[in-house]
């Protein structure tokens, strides 16, 4: 039907104007203008922000945890924490410096420059420094007392 | 005039701005007041079709002058300034249509079992067949309703407006047509 679309749209555009017509006529509020720096801030700390940061952080931590313990087990065969701390006491006995053997590298002293002149003209290689053994202590054998005797009444009393 | 500082009461459209849109100049306060008493009446009237509530309608139609004048240094004056009120004002309306939606979904679900709300008298315009039948389309196409069959734009400058292909303009057209003939068969009969 061609005379179809225009009936309808005809309806269309007077039953929007008997809507609208009535609104378009009213009272244009005042303008304020809106004062400066009014910029709404989402606030980050608080929000969605630091919920998600919480969850990045622990997240992180989870899976530096994970791949610890996960080459402590690779390593020992054994998920016993105990057999863990076992192993790496093992290996630092078993280190070269622990032995008392040549280390590969020596660290140089920024701190006392005095230490790498040693030796004149010889590279500054400060020398090893072994921690002092500690002296064994004996005790002191603890002197036998006497007791004393008890003094009687009829002693007269020291001034 | 109220009488309050920064502040200015219109009821009327001087005779020199119901003429063809003037001139411009981006940042301008002076000018973006004209613009706000020129534009005003149009923008609202195009919210009040697409969301069906006037109290609605107005806080859109204030959002969005805001948000333009935060904007209106940045405004190119080779573009019509109307058009891009248009624009930002459909993005603000259809914004708030959404969340309306969200939240009529979350009222039902809430009240089921119970009997529906008395309308509120603001949503005068659900009371006609019209309105309502406006209210169920999408907010975008009842918008390209409005702009074409109340203001009167053309296909192209509807599109200019909204910065979407004449296309779209058409199909959001037809589609909003087809459900309103759906809904208002009594029209076509």
């Amino acid at each position: 039907m061609a005379g179809e679309p225009r009936t309808f749209e005809k309806h269309l555009e007077d039953d929007l104007h008997l809507l609208l017509d009535a609104h378009s006529a009213g009272t244009i509020p005042a303008w304020r203008m809106p004062a400066q720096n009014s910029r709404r801030v989402v606030p980050f700390v608080g929000g969605a922000g630091a919920a998600v940061g919480a969850k990045i952080v622990t997240g992180a931590a989870i899976a530096v945890l994970a791949a610890g313990a996960t080459t402590e087990i690779v390593i020992t065969h054994s998920a016993n924490p105990i057999d863990w701390a076992r192993n790496v006491q093992q290996q630092v006995q078993a280190s070269p410096r622990s032995q008392g053997g040549p280390a590969h590298s020596q660290p140089t002293s920024a701190v006392h420059p005095s230490a790498s002149s040693v030796g004149g003209g010889s590279p500054a290689v400060p020398p090893r420094v072994s921690p002092p053994s500690l002296p064994t202590v004996t005790p002191p054998a603890v002197p036998s007392v006497t007791p004393l005797p008890i003094p009687s009444p009829s002693t007269p009393a020291v001034p | 005039m109220r009488g309050l500082a920064g502040e200015i009461a219109i009821n009327a459209l001087p005779e020199d701005e119901a003429e063809a849109e003037p001139e411009y100049t981006p940042g301008s306060v002076e000018d973006f007041e004209r613009l706000y008493r020129r534009s005003y009446r149009k923008i609202l009237v195009t919210l009040i079709g697409m969301l069906g509530d006037p109290a609605a309608a107005e806080d859109c139609t204030q959002e969005a002058f805001f948000r333009a004048f935060r904007a209106w240094s940045s405004w190119r004056p080779g573009a019509p300034a109307e058009a891009w009120l248009h624009r930002i004002a459909i993005n603000t309306a259809v914004s708030h249509w959404r969340s309306q939606r969200l939240r009529q979904v979350g009222e039902i679900i809430k009240r089921i079992g119970r009997p529906a709300p008395p309308v509120s008298p603001a949503t005068i315009a659900e009371n006609t067949e019209l309105g309502k039948a406006l209210h169920k389309i999408p907010a975008k196409q009842a918008a390209a309703l409005v702009l074409r069959h109340y203001h009167g734009y053309t296909n192209r400058e509807i599109a200019a407006a909204l910065g979407i292909p004449e296309r779209t303009v058409a199909s959001r057209l037809a589609a909003a047509k087809a459900r309103l003939k759906v809904e208002l068969a009594d029209w076509v009969e």
